[in-house]
């Protein structure tokens, strides 16, 4: 059994019937729209920005003269160092790159010979310093070394050492004279040796008595 | 007062991108049913997009996206090797749809909403309806479903859904007519009203 009479349409009618069942459709199509997952609006998020990051350097690509500002161009505050910018000649076209959009970009074109030695300059300082350091710690080396031979050589003889084999037979080399010679140079230093009495050392006690004679100044 | 600035290029490129990435994706999922798929068409058009037509007027902008993103789907198909089969269920499936067009009436499914039972839907029914209506619009033959979701859901007039779809106005009006009777057949059987 019918409860409406079903009357004809004419066309016009028809497509204003169908149009508000679509947009009562599309509406809740965007209630769908918008419930997406997170991880879907995360995607597309990053997507978005990817395009738009292809967007602006495709316009740097198109537009390469706007980064790179001819030299004597300027702009804003760049006006009023116009003249020093000229008389820096190739170090002023490289600050108005960085100036013109917050940094170099990959896609600036070449870089001016004094951007090129500016980058260099820490290079440079640091491999003087790491030379100045190591000439430092060889000068400390030294002083140290040469405060314990002083210290060793200004020192008294011990007794001990005329019964001792080594120092003898150091005492009676050719060259051992010479060689204590050109290490006691020092003018302050003396070195006291007493004769000891005993025979078997007297052919050594000459040996030193002789060194002792020579070291004093 | 100082005028508010003129936004840039490529902030007026991220509003209108984030304005249609939702449906873009949305309408790409009821097409290729996969929505990893999807997502990589929605980017790719959105990189189409920026690198060959970013300095049009953005006027210009959503029907040439929604033509892109047409395309790429049309491209995801090819590259799928389904098209062939694709177009040959849209042909099926139009055939069946014209031989039952004259038994339907199209004001069974809208006058049953005026009687105020859509009102006793609660959050969970609402989003099965919601699961039911889109399945069936992934249901439909492409070119209606197309024209359907560009001329209602994107809000563009006839010519520019001609345009976008590479086909005549009638063409448009046709897809759109056969897709709202399709739609509110499916669902009337459904129990779905509107």
């Amino acid at each position: 059994m019918k409860t409406r009479p079903t009357l004809p349409l004419n066309a016009a009618q028809r497509e204003a019937l169908e149009a508000r069942f679509a947009l009562r459709l599309s509406a809740r199509l965007d209630e769908g729209a918008q419930s997406v997952p997170h991880d879907i609006t995360e995607r597309l998020r990053v997507a978005r920005q990817q395009a738009v990051e292809a967007a602006r350097v495709a316009r740097l690509k198109a537009a390469p003269a706007i980064s790179v500002a001819p030299q004597g161009l300027q702009v804003g505050w760049a006006s009023a160092t116009a003249g020093a910018g000229r008389a820096l000649g190739p170090w002023h076209d490289g600050a108005a790159a960085r100036r013109s959009d917050h940094g170099r970009r990959l896609d600036d074109g070449p870089v001016s010979w004094g951007w090129r030695l500016a980058s260099a300059l820490p290079v440079l300082a640091l491999v003087a310093g790491l030379w100045g350091v190591k000439f430092y710690h060889q000068l400390e080396q030294l002083e140290a070394a040469a405060d314990v031979d002083i210290a060793l050589l200004s020192d008294d003889l011990p007794p001990d050492a005329y019964a001792d084999p080594g120092f003898a037979e150091f005492l009676s080399h050719d060259t051992a004279p010479a060689t204590a010679v050109s290490a006691l140079r020092t003018p302050d230093i003396e070195v006291a040796v007493q004769a000891p009495s005993a025979d078997p050392m007297e052919q050594g006690t000459d040996d030193a008595a002789a060194a002792a004679a020579a070291v004093s100044p | 007062m100082t005028p508010l600035p003129s936004p840039s290029p490529e902030e007026e490129l991220d509003d209108f991108l984030r304005s249609v990435e939702r449906r873009a994706f949305k309408r790409t999922v009821y097409a290729v049913r996969d929505e990893d798929a999807a997502l990589d068409i929605v980017q790719d058009s959105m990189i189409r997009l920026v690198q060959s037509y970013a300095d049009r007027p953005p006027g210009e902008w959503p029907m040439l996206f929604q033509r892109i993103l047409s395309n790429a789907t049309l491209d995801w198909f090819r590259r799928q090797k389904v098209r062939n089969a694709v177009f040959t269920n849209i042909g099926d499936i139009e055939a069946s749809a014209d031989d039952g067009e004259g038994d339907f009436d199209l004001l069974e499914a809208l006058t049953a909403e005026d009687a105020g039972t859509e009102g006793a839907d609660d959050a969970a029914s609402r989003t099965e309806t919601l699961a039911q209506i889109e399945d069936e619009i992934a249901r439909l033959p492409a070119r209606q479903r197309e024209a359907f979701l560009l001329r209602y859901w994107e809000e563009l007039d006839v010519a520019e859904t001609a345009a976008a779809m590479g086909c005549s106005e009638g063409s448009v009006k046709t897809h759109c007519s056969r897709a709202v009777q399709a739609l509110a057949k499916a669902l009337q059987l459904r129990g779905i009203t509107l």
